[in-house]
């Protein structure tokens, strides 16, 4: 014990001496700031750390400032608010976090301990505190609440996906299910957590395409696959799947993130251009073959055959009419519908459109005012509306029945009905009559067509200010009613009702 | 569920007349337990924590009611319901006493006096107004708050092993007053601190008594001067008390102010 004098050749020193060297020198030096304080902030004692750390000199503080006064606005909230009611109800603080304002204005992170001692009323006298540099941890902790928040918005974004977002382990058993996968699936997190995959997925059973996904997955191959899921409710329902392979510590495959995504809309159109396809090769053929064959049989012959000309004339122009709807069909695709309004009569119009029709095993019957009803209109696309209306009339009619088509005047709009006695349409299939390609199910084998008539249809009347209503009751016919808006005062002012009629 | 559950509700007290005491943010109904025995022989006690702090029901946190201390308000006047409080001396602290000036103007009959402890209508500064603050800084206080919350700063963070009932148990391993929820304490700060009252102060009808500190940064003395000028019928007590918190660091004083003031 000795030993320290001979280092030192210090004989006059004892231990206790020596003792209180080393502590003052601990204290002082330490690696952290001590500091002492009355209970109102006041201090009344720091070591040379404390006073190295914040660059004041010990005069500036002792006895002159608050422990309050070395924090920022703040820091002194929180002081008032936490720090101090804490110290007083419970005697000590622990690893309180707060930024100290030195003496060149710079802040030092710190983290606070503090134990007070009261007297023997409770009444507190004085709170000693430590304080560390706490600048790598404040770092540190900016960092992981830069994580945190990153995570965070992660997982509201998984929230609040349209997509279904879930999480499996790599034999398939669901952890997380968003509400995006509830939508789609129609099972909620709470039945499918826990669960397989594959009751949604059934590309994941156990078979050849599940080892090839795991294949991947193991090689670290992310993979996509448009596959059919079934939800809840036994209904197929189209998706594309994405997997992505996570990993663990050493390696191995961890879980794997699925996100899967609705496509049945664009399956649905996907299929609709090749039926589309299909059809308009089938339609476009047909007239191609029937005029060839006539063209052939004339050549071989050598001879004029009235007949076969016909069936040539006619055929070219069901073609032209099939080319020509295709063609209106991508104007008005394209937003391109070009009309050249001007005043015509209506009653006209239709009168020369059911002129056409006379010619056929089906009557007409026309029904219209005796005025002549004004509206603005491109008469070109507007006989177009009547012929395709009537055409479909008859085209559904194939027991005959008559068709009647009446003309109203009403206060604001004319009004045009095509009513036939045909077959009719059901309520299911109503909604979708004016949708590009749409062709009634149970008709579309027998009845020649592209489902486009109805669609140019509409589109047309829609783009004259009017509108389509439909009513029908299968078995007995359809009423198709066009509703035009008038022009402004025609029919009250009768010097304008012979005007454009001409042309 | 009943607000007496809800807000963790404390009743004790010999006497008829009711002492409702509300704490204000960043501590619970313990703050007042150096208050409470000087009124314990003469009225019945009434002591809460505000949904997020003590020993509230954490579920019972409703992030759009509490986005206004008009939120707060009700809570306190649904317990007065329920304890069915008439004729009551408020004490509030800091925010609370806001909060009590709410619940008055809403529910007068409840309330026959308010003792508002630190008060303050708006924390940051608006032109000529001086709160103490600007925005800047409760900015700061909430990124701040943020560092004492995380994981390994155990101090104002909830005591999961803390017995609620006896917070004293935990005390050795864990700062066990206090305790709050840190997202809903952030809100809660935040709420506080950018809440602006000052329309409502003169509506308030029950005779009031403002506890003002020396050098009390979160309520500084022109903004106790501006309460008192704005808040009918309401006595201005500058105590020699320091600091935000007069009812821990200067209890008798406190007391003493109280008592003076409910004599009169």
């Amino acid at each position: 014990m000795r030993g320290l004098e001979i280092v030192d050749g210090d004989v006059g020193m004892n231990d206790d001496d020596l003792l209180h060297d080393g502590l003052e020198a601990l204290y002082e030096e330490a690696p952290c700031g001590y500091i002492f304080m009355r209970a109102d902030g006041t201090l009344i004692r720091v070591n040379q750390t404390f006073l190295r750390w914040t660059g004041y000199a010990r005069e500036e503080l002792v006895s002159v400032r608050r422990f309050q006064d070395l924090l920022t606005a703040p820091g002194q909230i929180f002081y008032e608010n936490q720090y101090a009611p804490l110290i007083h109800l419970q005697g000590f603080v622990k690893e309180v976090s707060f930024n100290l304002l030195c003496r060149d204005q710079e802040l030092l992170p710190v983290l606070v301990n503090s134990v007070q001692r009261s007297d023997e009323d409770g009444r507190p006298l004085v709170i000693a505190s430590t304080i560390f540099d706490a600048t790598d941890r404040r770092a540190y902790e900016r960092e992981l609440l830069a994580e945190r928040r990153k995570a965070e918005q992660l997982a509201d974004i998984v929230t609040a996906s349209h997509d279904a977002i879930v999480r499996m382990s790599p034999a398939g058993v669901v952890q997380s299910w968003n509400d995006g996968a509830e939508r789609w699936f129609g099972y909620s997190a709470q039945e499918m957590v826990g669960g397989q995959l594959q009751t949604v997925l059934p590309v994941l059973a156990e078979g050849e395409e599940r080892r090839r996904i795991d294949a991947d997955l193991h090689a670290g191959r992310p993979v996509y696959l448009e596959t059919v899921g079934v939800r809840a409710d036994r209904r197929p329902i189209d998706v594309s799947v994405g997997l992505a392979p996570h990993y663990g510590l050493l390696g191995e495959l961890s879980d794997v993130s699925a996100i899967i995504r609705d496509i049945s809309e664009r399956r649905a159109l996907e299929r609709l251009q090749h039926e589309f396809l299909a059809m308009a090769t089938h339609e476009l053929r047909n007239p191609i073959t029937v005029i060839k064959g006539h063209a052939q049989l004339l050549r071989r012959r050598a001879a004029y055959d009235e007949r076969f000309v016909d069936i040539i004339i006619d055929q070219s122009d069901q073609l032209r009419s099939l080319v020509d709807d295709l063609l209106l069909a991508s104007q008005i695709e394209a937003d391109r519908l070009e009309l050249r309004l001007q005043a015509i009569d209506l009653v006209a119009e239709v009168l020369a459109v059911a002129e056409q029709f006379t010619v056929g095993p089906t009557v007409v019957e026309v029904e219209t005012p005796s005025n002549p009803i004004m509206i603005s209109a491109d008469r070109q696309r507007l006989r177009q509306v009547f012929v395709n209306l009537l055409t479909n009339a008859v085209k559904y009619s194939p027991d005959g029945g008559d068709i009647v088509v009446r003309v109203t005047n009403h206060e604001r709009e004319a009004r045009v009905a095509v009513i036939d006695q045909g077959i009719g349409i059901s309520d299911d299939a109503i909604p979708h009559l004016f949708d590009r390609f749409y062709r009634v199910a149970s008709t579309a084998s027998d009845a020649p067509g592209i489902g486009l008539g109805l669609f140019i249809t509409q589109r047309i009347v829609e783009s004259h200010n009017g509108r389509i209503e439909v009513v029908s009751e299968p078995g007995h016919g359809s009423t198709f009613t066009v509703v035009l808006p008038l022009l402004h005062n025609a029919a009250s002012s009768p010097s304008r009702q012979t005007a454009p009629l001409s042309s | 569920m009943s607000a007496l559950a809800r807000n963790n509700v404390h009743v004790s007290g010999n006497g008829e007349r009711p002492m409702i005491f509300a704490h204000g943010y960043g501590c619970d109904q313990h703050m007042w337990r150096f208050i409470t025995p000087a009124f314990t022989d003469a009225y019945r006690l009434i002591l809460f924590d505000h949904v997020g702090a003590g020993g509230s029901d954490l579920t019972a946190y409703d992030r759009a009611k509490y986005s206004s201390l008009q939120g707060y308000a009700q809570d306190l006047l649904e317990i007065c319901g329920e304890l069915d409080v008439k004729h009551a001396v408020f004490v509030g602290h800091s925010v609370s006493a806001m909060i009590g000036v709410l619940a008055a103007i809403e529910e007068p009959e409840r309330f026959d006096r308010l003792v508002l402890i630190g008060p303050s209508p708006r924390y940051i500064n608006d032109g000529d107004y001086v709160g103490g603050f600007t925005r800047e800084d409760i900015g700061g206080l909430l990124e701040f708050q943020e560092s004492n919350y995380l994981g390994w700063s155990n101090n104002l963070a909830p005591a999961i092993m803390g017995n609620p009932d006896r917070p004293e148990l935990g005390a050795e391993l864990t700062n066990s007053f206090c305790r709050t929820n840190p997202k809903i304490a952030k809100h809660f700060a935040a709420v506080t601190f950018l809440s602006d009252n000052r329309v409502d102060l003169p509506h308030v009808t029950t005779p009031s008594l403002i506890l003002q500190c020396q050098e009390d940064v979160i309520a500084p003395l022109e903004v106790g001067e501006y309460v008192h000028r704005h808040l009918p019928g309401s006595q201005l007590a500058i105590l020699s008390a320091t600091g935000h918190c007069p009812h821990l660091s200067a209890p008798d004083e406190t007391i003493a102010a109280m008592v003076a003031f409910l004599e009169t």
